[in-house]
Parts: C-alpha cells; structure tokens; sequence
C-alpha cells in the first residue's frame, strides 16, 4: 500500500517547508489508516475497554511515519491533520447513526445494567461540538483549531498548545468556554 | 454570532473565570453594563463551567457499535430482553419477550455495520427477508429484521424451547434411527430452502435446535451466509466450524447447495459415531483432514444402508454425493424402513466409502456410475413410499408439525380444535403414525380438561391406546397415555406409563410432572415434590416445570412459596396470563387481598383468551366476595359465566355469592347450573374426596337428600380428617335441615385446621357463630 512509513515522513518534512501539496497527498494516506484503525476498534468486541482518540491517533502516527524518524515537530503537524480526519470520520459515523435512528429508544429498567445510555449521548454530542465547530471556525479560527485537537485529536493541554504554538493558559481558556458554550446548547438552549 | 461579539463573551468569560465564584458578579456587573443580553449569556456559561471532560467521541461510537448491543432488562424497539442465550463469533442472540405480541423471541444481533454503505446495507435486509420468507416447520422461523434506535440491525426469530444438537450429543451417541429421523428432518428443512435458493453454510450441531416436541429446527438460515458476506475478513471465527465444512469451503470455492448436504453428513456421522468424522488439532489441521482424508469407519454394527447415507454424503466431489436434500431424504427413510434387510441398491459400500477419500483424476466412468447410481436412488425411494410405509407419509407429517405448534398454545381452545382436525388428518392420510394418534390423543385429553368433557377423555384413549398398539418405544405415547390414565383416575396404571417414559428418557419434563402428579393424587408428597422440584432443576428456563411446581405448592397450602414460583413463571413468561392467574390465586389463598386483586386487574388487561378469561374474572370475583363486595362479585362471576359456562365452580361461587346476597332462588338456580358439570367431572375421579363432598352439598342445596348422603358417606369415607370435606358435609347437612350433625361436623372441621377466615367465607359462618354448641377456631 501507498502509506508506507518513508512517503508519510517525508510528506510531513515536505509540509514542514511549506508544500501545500504535500498536505494533499499525506491526508487520505492518514484518513485511510485512521478509518482502518477506528473501524477495528470499533468493531472489536473488547468490553470496558477505555480508548482516546490519542490512543488512535498516536497510533497511526506510529504506523504511518515509524517511530525512530519521528521528531516532535512532525508529530505536532501530524496530530493537527490526525484531529480533522479523526473529526471527519467521526462526525460521518455519528450522522449515519442519527439517520438511522428510529422507533423507541433503550429503556432502562435495571439500575445494574444500565450503561448503554452512555452512546447515543456521546453520538450528540459528538455532532454538536461539530455544530459548534462551525461556529467558531467562524469568529475565531484559532479557537476552533483548540477545540478540535482537544476533542476529535485528543490531545492534551500541552500537546494543543505545543502544535499551535500558543500558550497552554490560552488552550485552556479556550477550551473552558468552549466547553461551557456547548453545555449551554446541549442543556437544551437556543441553537449557537 | 459575529467575531466581535464572540470576542467580547471570551473576554468577559476569561475574565471572570480568574476570579472566584463569590467574586464573578462584580467582574459581570462592570463588564457587561448596559448589556443584558450579554450578561445573561455569560451567566449561563459559567453555571456551565466545570473541570469535567467531555465523553471521549470514540468510546461514544465504541458503545453504539456495540460489543454488547443489549442487556436484560432492557427494551429494544418493542421487545425486552430477557438474557443472553448465546454468542456466535460475530452475533450475539438474547432471548426477549415481544411485548406487542406477548410471545417470547430470540433476537440476533448482527456486527456492527460501521463500514456498511446504504448498498451493503439493503442487500443484508433483502437476505434476512429471504430468509424469513423460508415457511417450514424444519426452519426457524425468521419473524424480521429491525434496526436499533442506535442503528444496529438485529433478526428476530422464533424461540424455541429445547436443546440444540451439540447439547443432545454431548451426553453420548444416538441410537441410529434416531439419528436419521433428525437426519431426515435437517434434510426436509434443507430442500425447502434449497428450492428457495437459499444454502445455509453453517450446518452443525449448535444451528440444529431440538424442540421438546422433538421437531428438529434449522437455525440462523441465511445469516451465516450473510455475514460472511459482510465481513469475509474475519475467517478466524470459522475455527469453531470448520468439523462441519465442506471441502469446497475449506478449500475457498464456489458453494452450492451440495455444501450443506456433506455438512449433514459430518452431523450425522457425529450423531452415530459421538465424534465428528474430521478431527486435527488446530484449524489448518482440521481443514487439511477435510480436504485429504477419509472419515475413520463406522462401527460394523451400524446397518450398512445408514454408512452409505453417510459416505455418500460426505463424498469429497460435490458432484458424487447426494444431487440433492431430496434423495438423501429418501435413502434415509430407506434405511429406516429396513431393518436388518441388507439390500443393496445402488453401490457397495466400498464403492462409497473411495469417494470419502479426495478425488483424483478419472475417466467419466465414475460419472456414469454416478448418474446411474443417481437413478437407482430415485427408483428405490419411490419403491420406497410403495413397499415400506413405515416412517410418517410427508402428507401426514406436515399436518403433523403443525399441529404441535396448535398445540404448544393450548391456552386458545380453538387452536386445539385445529390441531385435532390437524392430526385427524394426519392419521387418516398415514394410519400407521404412532405419534401423530398420540398426540391426537394429548389434543383431546387437553380438550378435555379445559372443558370438563368426560367424552373426550374416553376418545383421548382410544387413541392413545392405538398409539401404543403401533409403537410402544415411544417415550411420548407412554406420556400421554399416562395422562389420560391420570386424570381417568387410574393412578397405578398412569404410573407405570410415566415410569416407563422415564426409562426412555430421563429428564423428560413432561414425564416427571405426569408422575409426580401421580405421587400428589397418591398423597405421596414427599415423592410429588421432589419430582416437581427435580423438573425444575433440570429445566430452569421453563416456565412450565415452574408453574407445575407452584401448583403443587398452592394445593399444600403453601402460598408464599407457591407466589415465589408464581413470580418466576410470570419473569419467564411476561406475556402468558396463566401466571398472574396463578400468582393472583396464591397470594388470595395467603389472604394479601389487595395484592391479588392487583395482579389479577393485570391478567384481565392482558386480554386473556376465552377459559383464561372465564378463570380470572371467576378468581376475581371470589376476591370481591371475600371483600364482601357481592355486587361486584357477582358481576365479575357472570362474566366469567359468559367466557365459560362449563366451569361448575364459577356456578358454585355464584350460588354462594347470591345467599349472602340473600338471593336464594336465584342461588337455587346457580347449584343446578353446576350439578350436572359437577356430576361429570365427579364421575371421572370417584376417588376425589373434595369432588364428591362438593356434589353432596350441591345436592343438599337442591333438595336431593338421598344423593346427597349416599356421596357424604363416600367422601367422609375417603378423607375423614379433611378439613374442607367435613365443612362442606357440614354446609350438606345444614341445608338438608339436620343441624346438629351440621354442627358435630363443623366442629370437627374446626379440630382437624378449619381457620376462622375460611369460616368467615361462608354464609353458614352467621348462625353457626350463634349455636352455643359450636367452637369458634382460635384466630
């Protein structure tokens, strides 16, 4: 396959010189092994299994530019590509699901069982951070880039601020409105 | 929103966040003066501000793709889940109760589809619809798909009660008729499939369920072959399998439906030899075993008609093995119809057994042997339904089955009508069905019971007599005539039916409830119960060995435990208005008035059918009485007359209800009403104490003093220390005018346990607690 380890490195070192292109190239490449990841875990049976997005992305990452040749600030780059994607695919499969939605919803009868409710919350919400997104790709594109990494990347505080190369009290700041913003919709407010 | 705003909330916001809670306001207050809009905006962001992180977005999708698509006690779309019965490598099926329907089902749970497109989508609805349109009582029916509100598709089939093949075989090797006579209905369910177009691919043991019936039921038709469709990947979950794959699958090539007859032949081989004909210790091993080696010989003592069944089937080229399910049903019967004959019709058993081994390059010769073969097969099997009637005609056979599900739900009377009119055809069209007769016989003896018809009784027995005369080797004819002969009264000769039952088969369940019911008449009840407690071990999962053993419960007056068991067969069986019948009587002989009156009010919203109905609104009715509200109760007792008028207890009640009513020609009217009902049913078990003293205090109330007397001497005869028959020969002579015996006679029912409230039940309860000569039962 075309993903091989040496096309992604130097796709990322290309980006890093400033070749738009090679982001062009480098994205279906991530996209294609972040959907193959996703599509395994998502599948796998594993019950109580805790997973990140990181967890994905990092691994891609590894697959993808190989571990040794990898310099932190490839990483970053990567990372930010890794968080849309990951927003892409996400958001895609969140929507089929909505579609499909239909007829009554799980209703909880046994307190000791009750866990499924957990999904379909986190299938709105993943739609309404995209909703949000939007927004403020909007009025503040540097916020969204936050939001994204944080969410659909996982990244942490300091690896978001890191790749945007802003400080970690902004990311943070930005984050908790963010944050806040969306609980304000999601608790049944009007539309941002 | 505009930046500029934007700009303002995050200012406003990150200004305020730095302060503390106390001190939010003022920050607000200077910021936003003049803004209110604002102000409000930001107040309701920092109510929302919190250290928590959102749910990752992954682990949300995680738990809709779902590993565990439901749980127990949830409700998907219209059913609830009732528990996991199963998990294949790529579903998972629960059994779970259709609420809108009542009737429990199992539903399949297909893999996630998060890579499905809409095209991939519609062809895996379109192949659940194929599926489902499979009508044959040797398939599982397949009631539809549905999806999710999380989007996940999953089947939904009929439940069975039973065991699959695996289990069956686990305890050890079949005899070989029985082999092929599950052979023969795998076959049965494959034709009609393969004449559909539909091949299974995933015939084995656990996808053959063996109803209690004992009708063999193909499993997951259609859904292996979907999702190998969907998710061809994953070829790890076929380890499990691979015993019963053919070669052309284990070797990856195009499949037809030959592929589902070899792998009836490796079923049936397992059935006869007790292991599977391909064995290796991982799965290349097994495949290799598949593809290149002959299955180990049969046993000698295995008639050589069934191995050529078997080799023929299993022969490595599709195109040596049986052309179709329809000739492998014939050669089957065939073998079953011989016995002991060694006549040879179609190629030597060598001959077959060389096809078992891999092909090798040949001339055509073996071809033309083939189709001669072929030809041979097709005249000896319609030789066969000529010369050899001994297995059930197909005619008769298909009326068979579907009697048997008519008679699953027996509830329904007119469903046992059918299934009589079912099997009279049965019988007619094969006059030699022994078990078809038996179950004729099973259908009128249930007829009989719902309608206290004695004639159906005597019916029932003829036919299950003639059942016997043509095969006594039948567990489930010495069954049903076990219970005819139990409810003829004939206790002895109903135990040795049970007992012989039992030898054929150990844990039949209907076999333990016949005979300890025996025990219970006996009044052996250590016995009884020990039996009844025996079914329900072993068979936990049916509401019936539940129920049988609540109802003997209820008759030792034992409520609380009987409510118990009760409470488990309504968990197992939501939807079956018996159980709140039941539990709704326990818990009125245990004197929780109010709790019953709630239980029976549900059984009635359930809509109950027409005796089921008649049942309920009598127990209903009795509830109001003993609440001493008569008007009520005697409406709920003439709705229950108008169900069923046949009931000669819900007449008895009315009768009691009309004297505290102080109606007393219209109670008149009631006990003559139930005389004669009651005259039949006493008839057929004179030996039943409580029947005959109930008859002589109708009697009395009638006015018929010699009757009445002639049947108090029989019933005090039988139970002297009863309780319930000494009141009711004391309620006889009261209203034959003969107080003082009526009294000597309370008085006794008093020594021997009569309690206070059960006095309090009856109208005689008024003068017998003014005569001086009566003793009250201590509280």
């Amino acid at each position: 396959m075309a993903g091989a380890p040496d096309d992604v490195t130097a796709l990322l070192a290309e980006i890093n010189l400033g070749h738009r292109d090679a982001l062009t190239r480098l994205i279906p490449l991530v996209y294609r092994e972040l959907r193959r990841l996703a599509g395994s875990y998502l599948r796998d049976e594993r019950i109580g299994h805790t997973l990140q997005p990181t967890a994905l992305v990092h691994e891609a990452f590894l697959r993808l530019a190989g571990q040794d040749r990898a310099n932190w600030q490839n990483r970053a780059q990567f990372m930010g590509v890794a968080a849309q994607l990951m927003r892409r695919i996400l958001v895609d499969y969140a929507r089929r699901r909505a579609a499909g939605k239909r007829g009554g919803a799980a209703v909880r009868l046994d307190e000791e069982h009750f866990q499924a409710s957990s999904g379909p919350q986190s299938l709105e919400i993943v739609l309404a951070v995209d909703e949000v997104l939007g927004m403020l790709e909007q009025v503040d594109p540097q916020q969204a880039r936050v939001v994204e990494l944080r969410y659909f990347g996982g990244l942490s505080v300091e690896e978001t601020a890191a790749a945007l190369g802003i400080s970690p009290r902004t990311v943070k700041g930005d984050w908790a409105l963010a944050k806040a913003w969306l609980r304000t919709r999601l608790a049944g407010g009007e539309p941002p | 929103m505009t930046p500029e705003r934007w700009g303002r909330i995050k200012e406003v916001f990150g200004a305020a966040l730095g302060e503390r809670t106390g001190e939010r306001s003022a920050v607000l207050d200077a910021m936003c003066a003049g803004d209110a809009e604002l102000r409000a905006e930001l107040e309701r962001l920092l109510a929302e501000t919190s250290e928590s992180s959102l749910p990752s977005p992954v682990e949300g999708a995680l738990t809709q793709a779902g590993a565990q698509p439901a749980r127990a006690g949830q409700i998907v779309n219209s059913y609830l889940i009732l528990r996991r019965i199963g998990a294949g490598g790529m579903s998972v099926v629960y059994k779970a109760l259709d609420i809108r329907l009542g009737r429990p089902v199992a539903l399949k749970f297909l893999p996630s589809e998060l890579d499905l497109d809409e095209d991939a989508r519609t062809a895996l609805v379109n192949e659940a619809k194929t599926a489902a349109a499979l009508n044959h009582p040797n398939i599982e029916s397949v009631h539809g798909m549905e999806e999710t509100a999380g989007g996940q598709l999953f089947i939904v089939m009929a439940y069975y009660e039973g065991e699959t093949l695996a289990e069956k075989m686990q305890r050890g090797p079949l005899p070989v008729a029985d082999a092929a006579a599950i052979a023969v209905q795998i076959a049965n369910g494959l034709a009609e499939a393969h004449a559909h177009k539909v091949v299974h691919r995933d015939i084995k043991p656990s996808n053959i369920v063996l109803t209690r019936q004992g009708v063999a039921k193909i499993v997951d038709f259609g859904i292996a072959r979907i999702i190998h469709s969907v998710n061809s990947t994953r070829s790890m979950h076929l380890a499990g399998t691979a015993a019963y794959m053919s070669p052309e699958q284990a070797k990856g090539q195009g499949l037809d439906a030959r592929t589902d007859l070899w792998s009836l032949g490796a079923v049936l081989y397992e059935m006869i030899a007790g292991r599977p004909p391909f064995e290796g210790a991982d799965l290349p091993a097994k495949l290799f075993a598949i593809v290149n080696a002959s299955p180990p010989d049969l046993s000698r003592e295995v008639p050589a008609a069934m191995q050529k069944v078997v080799y023929r089937a299993l022969a490595k080229d599709p195109g040596d093995r049986y052309q179709s399910a329809a000739l492998m049903i014939a050669d089957l019967r065939w073998t079953s119809a011989q016995t002991g004959q060694e006549q040879d019709s179609t190629a030597t058993l060598e001959e077959l057994k060389k096809h078992t081994r891999p092909a090798r390059p040949q001339g055509s010769r073996r071809h033309l042997g083939w189709i001669l073969a072929a030809l041979l097969a097709a005249v000896v099997a319609v030789l066969w339904w000529i010369l050899w009637p001994a297995g059930p005609k197909p005619a008769a056979y298909q009326s068979y089955l579907k009697a048997l599900d008519y008679m699953q739900r027996y509830e329904k009377p007119e469903n046992l009508d059918r299934a009589i009119s079912l099997l009279t055809e049965s019988v007619k069209a094969d006059p030699k069905f022994a078990l078809a007769f038996a179950s004729l016989g099973q259908a009128c003896w249930q007829k009989a019971r719902l309608t206290a018809d004695p004639r159906l009784l005597r019916e029932a027995e003829t036919h299950a007599r003639h059942a016997l005369e043509l095969n006594g080797n039948l567990a489930r004819v010495h069954i049903v005539m076990g219970l005819i002969q139990r409810s003829l009264g004939n206790l002895e000769l109903a135990e040795e039916e049970f007992e012989r039952a039992l030898k054929m088969e150990p844990s039949d369940a209907d076999s333990l409830a016949g005979l300890a019911g025996v025990y219970q008449a006996q009044r052996r009840l250590k016995e009884a119960e020990d039996l009844y407690r025996r079914a329900a071990t072993l068979h936990p999962e049916s509401w019936e060995t539940h129920n049988n053993l609540g109802v003997f419960l209820l008759t030792q007056n034992r409520y609380r435990e009987a409510a118990q068991q009760f409470s488990r067969v309504i968990e197992l069986a939501p939807g079956n208005v018996v159980a709140y019948l039941n539990l709704g009587a326990a818990l009125m002989d245990d004197g929780q008035l109010d709790e019953a009156e709630k239980v029976l009010e549900r059984a009635r919203e359930k809509r109950p059918t027409s005796y089921t109905a008649a049942a309920v609104y009598t127990n209903l009715g009795s509830i109001y009485g003993l609440k001493r509200r008569f008007r009520e109760a005697e409406a709920a007792t003439r709705q229950a007359l108008k169900f069923n008028a046949r009931d000669w207890i819900t007449w008895r009640n009315l009768a009691v209800i009309e004297r505290w009513l102080g109606d007393d020609a219209a109670a008149v009217t009631a006990y003559k009403s139930a005389l004669p009902l009651l005259e039949t049913v006493a008839a057929a078990s004179p030996q039943d104490p409580a029947l005959q003293s109930s008859l002589a205090e109708i009697y009395a109330y009638c006015g018929e003093r010699v009757k009445s007397e002639e049947r108090l001497r029989t019933a005090l005869a039988l139970a002297p220390e009863n309780h319930t028959v000494l009141l009711s020969a004391a309620k006889a002579y009261a209203a034959l005018g003969d107080r003082d015996r009526a009294v000597a006679l309370a008085n006794d029912a008093v020594r021997n346990g009569l309690t206070l409230a059960e006095l309090d039940q009856e109208p005689e309860g008024r003068w017998l607690g003014r005569d001086s000569r009566f003793t009250l039962p201590s509280k």
